[in-house]
């Protein structure tokens, strides 16, 4: 195949790399690799299948594989055969690999090989090298290569999950790129131009890297074990590229500067968001020894990102303080109001008794970009306020006409009305009426007992001590019926109401059979309750623990749907696995909640 | 970080405490190597269905990242089955897109165990087997049962 002509004035432009051999080759190389993927044998999966689960057949396969190495007596995964079959494209890469290192030290002028005596004919070999040619071998011996390693691969059967080791595209438009001559500064006397130095490193360390993976992939074992020389070879690449960039005066190769500065960038967030990333649920994110660096980077680099974005279940509303500004424009409505954002919270109502509804969870601070919705919503609240506003002047009018008003408020007007209904009837009125009680001739007011309810102490004891009062009080007192009565109902402080029949047993004086029955009862209440509460503890274990881990209690509560399911890890987890649009308490847990998680609090429970 | 696993598996210590306190009918399951991230479960072929009498044994195998991927599942015994095809795997969304760290290993059980038992023809693995049983049901039982004669 012909080489481009190397008298070309002008800078080689994409249609002269497709018109060029390097571009007939990729296409072969497509085709090539295509083909070896797919029709050489052994075919993985039927023979995998078969030795796994049919017993009539594998017995067949048993005897297949005993027979097999005096048919075809060669082991294709070991080591030797691996080795046999790449030792030509070795050959070729290590030439090349010779060769380049050799034009990178003579362009940098920092090892004159010259000065070694026995090394002086390399040195004049490949000085004399034209540069096209140089590429072009080059690119052969990797086209070699890789050709090579599918070959081996697909003999293995092993499924092959990263096919392409190399961008092989981008490395043969860089060749024959730098292969023409108008793009070379170094134009020594008497022997072939140069590209500049770093245009040579560039190219030389992607091909120190095929061919370390090449190298390696002699051992099957190995053969996947690609992170430790991109990593390498990533990590050189960077280097030089910052080295050039910040300290050199020449000028970076463009071909690589947009590669290399993604990198960079990806770099930058991952160690920008190192704190974030590496809480907790790192593992499933660290880099495995088979990938390349290239998608590890942004593999993290996509991970902290979405770690450390503040949506979804990133979005943590920030603390509820309850700061001075109590003139609200906003009239008062049924249920409370909080919009929360990550600047803190404003809110229509304070307290327990504000039963927060809807909630506004939004980034920013601006409100709904829905205008005319907020405003019929306002216009709404002053209609209702109005109206109420109405409704109470015409009820103080009212008032006032029946000329019952003495200035209060509304809200003791039902307290006004029991009063004068209880005046009505004939009771006597006090001011005091929150401790009032009736005088000996009024009739008993069951009622006003229950204000020594709640006590919380033992029923037992309370009785024995209601038994012992009751009897030092109706020795001295003089007894008629009602005053009986009103003095058993004063000493009982038990919390349960004094019934007929306890009245009796107290009057009567037959203190341990109520005792007994008591405790009987206590006991069997207690022995249910305690069989209830056991067979609750699973339950309610269950219902207290977050739905991911099912150990961590729930900690986080998600805005708006107000769901309470996960633990703070766990929503850690999730947040760096999926990104914002997909944060649902629905994908988490199995509820229906299709709303997308907008923030999240932490709750405590103490 | 081990952290990660070390959590997954005591997840999976809860979920089978839950599977020995709540048995399901007719699986059964041990771990390999007493390894708690595989499982070797066998379903029994309900009475009404063309697997009666047939041990079917399948492999459960529970990522590292446990709750936040689905367990896998191949089956071991040939089974003719529409939605079980010829390399064991079986066709449960659950299992697949539809799966949320919630799910707990139970469900999956117990939905490994209905779909198998009423063999139907929604979401097919194995689409001629699905036909047959469409527009044949008599040759696919009859199959069914050879089969579970034979294999299980």
């Amino acid at each position: 195949m012909a080489n481009p002509p190397p008298t070309f004035p002008l800078y080689p432009g994409p249609w002269s790399f497709f018109a060029s051999g390097y571009a007939v080759s990729l296409f072969a190389m497509a085709l090539l690799l295509n083909r070896i993927q797919n029709i050489v044998v052994p075919s993985r999966r039927s023979l995998q299948y078969l030795t796994r689960s049919s017993p009539d057949l594998r017995s067949h396969w048993t005897l297949l594989r005993l027979i097999s190495p005096s048919i075809f007596p060669m082991d294709m995964s070991s080591t030797y055969s691996r080795t046999v079959l790449r030792l030509p494209t070795m050959y070729y890469i290590l030439k090349s690999l010779v060769l380049w290192s050799i034009i990178f030290l003579q362009a940098s002028d920092r090892f004159p090989l010259s000065l070694w005596k026995p090394l002086q004919f390399l040195d004049n070999w490949a000085a004399s090298k034209e540069m096209d040619e140089v590429c072009w071998s080059t690119f052969l011996a990797i086209c070699g290569a890789l050709c090579a390693g599918a070959l081996t691969r697909a003999l293995e059967g092993v499924g092959t999950t990263n096919a392409s080791p190399f961008n092989l595209f981008g490395y043969a438009f860089m060749l024959h790129f730098y292969s023409s001559p108008s793009t070379h500064t170094v134009k020594p006397e008497g022997l072939p131009s140069r590209p500049d130095v770093n245009v040579i490193f560039t190219i030389f360390v992607p091909l120190i890297q095929l061919s370390m993976i090449h190298f390696i992939g002699a051992k099957q074992s190995w053969s996947n074990q690609r992170l430790i020389p991109t990593t390498i070879c990533s990590a050189l690449t960077l280097i030089h590229f910052h080295s050039v960039l910040w300290f050199s005066p020449s000028s970076y190769p463009l071909l690589n500067y947009v590669s290399c500065i993604f990198d960079s960038l990806l770099l930058l967030v991952i160690l920008g968001s190192i704190t974030r990333l590496f809480i907790g649920h790192a593992s499933s994110l660290m880099p495995k020894w088979d990938e390349d660096f290239s998608i590890v980077l942004l593999r993290l680099g996509i991970a902290s990102l979405e770690a450390t974005s503040v949506a979804g279940l990133g979005n943590e509303v920030s603390g509820i303080s309850l700061t001075d500004h109590t003139e609200t424009v906003k009239h008062q409505v049924r249920y409370g109001e909080v919009e929360m954002n990550r600047a803190g919270l404003s809110y229509t109502k304070k307290g327990f008794a504000n039963d927060i509804r809807h909630v506004k969870v939004g980034t920013s601070s601006q409100g709904d970009p829905m205008v005319d919705v907020t405003w019929l919503m306002e216009f709404r609240r002053f209609g209702y306020s109005f109206a109420r506003f109405t409704m109470g002047c015409w009820r103080i009018l009212g008032r006032i006409l029946r000329g019952q008003t003495d200035g209060e408020s509304g809200t003791s007007n039902l307290n006004q009305q029991d009063i004068y209904e209880r005046f009505l009837s004939g009771e006597v009125v006090s001011d005091d009426d929150e401790d009032f009680l009736p005088s000996g001739d009024s009739a008993p007011q069951y009622d006003d007992d229950d204000d020594d309810d709640g006590t919380g102490s033992d029923a037992p004891d309370d009785e024995a001590d209601t038994f012992a009062l009751y009897n030092d009080l109706s020795a001295v007192t003089t007894s008629t019926t009602t005053a009986t009565l009103l003095l058993a109902h004063m000493t009982d402080t038990s919390s349960s109401p004094l019934t007929r029949r306890r009245y009796r047993n107290l009057v009567s004086g037959q203190h341990g059979i109520v005792d007994r029955e008591q405790r009987a009862w206590e006991v069997f209440v207690n022995d249910k309750r305690g069989k209830m509460r056991r067979q609750d503890a699973s339950v309610n274990e269950s219902r207290r623990n977050c739905v991911i881990c099912t150990i961590e209690e729930r900690q986080i509560i998600c805005w708006p749907c107000r769901c309470l399911a996960l633990c703070d890890d766990c929503r850690q987890n999730l947040a760096s696995r999926l990104s914002a649009s997909k944060h649902t308490v629905h994908a988490a847990a199995n509820l229906d909640d299709l709303n997308s998680v907008e923030g999240f609090s932490r709750i405590y429970i103490p | 970080m081990a952290s990660a696993s070390a959590r997954a598996l005591r997840r999976i210590q809860k979920e089978i405490a839950d599977l020995n306190a709540n048995p399901i009918d007719g699986i059964s399951y041990e771990f390999v190597e007493d390894n708690l991230f595989n499982w070797k479960c066998s379903i029994k072929g309900a009475s009404d269905s063309p697997y009666k009498g047939g041990t079917f044994y399948f492999k459960l195998a529970l990522p590292e990242d446990f709750p936040f991927k689905p367990p896998a599942v191949t089956f071991a015994t040939k089974i003719y089955h529409p939605g079980i095809n010829d390399e064991g795997s079986i066709c449960v969304p659950i299992l697949r897109d539809q799966w949320k760290p919630s799910i707990t290993l139970a469900t999956v059980l117990s939905v490994i165990h209905e779909k198998v038992n009423n063999p139907c023809t929604d979401d097919p693995f194995e689409p001629e087997i699905a036909a047959q049983l469409k527009n044949d049901k008599a040759a696919f039982l009859t199959t069914a049962k050879e089969w579970t004669k034979k294999y299980a």
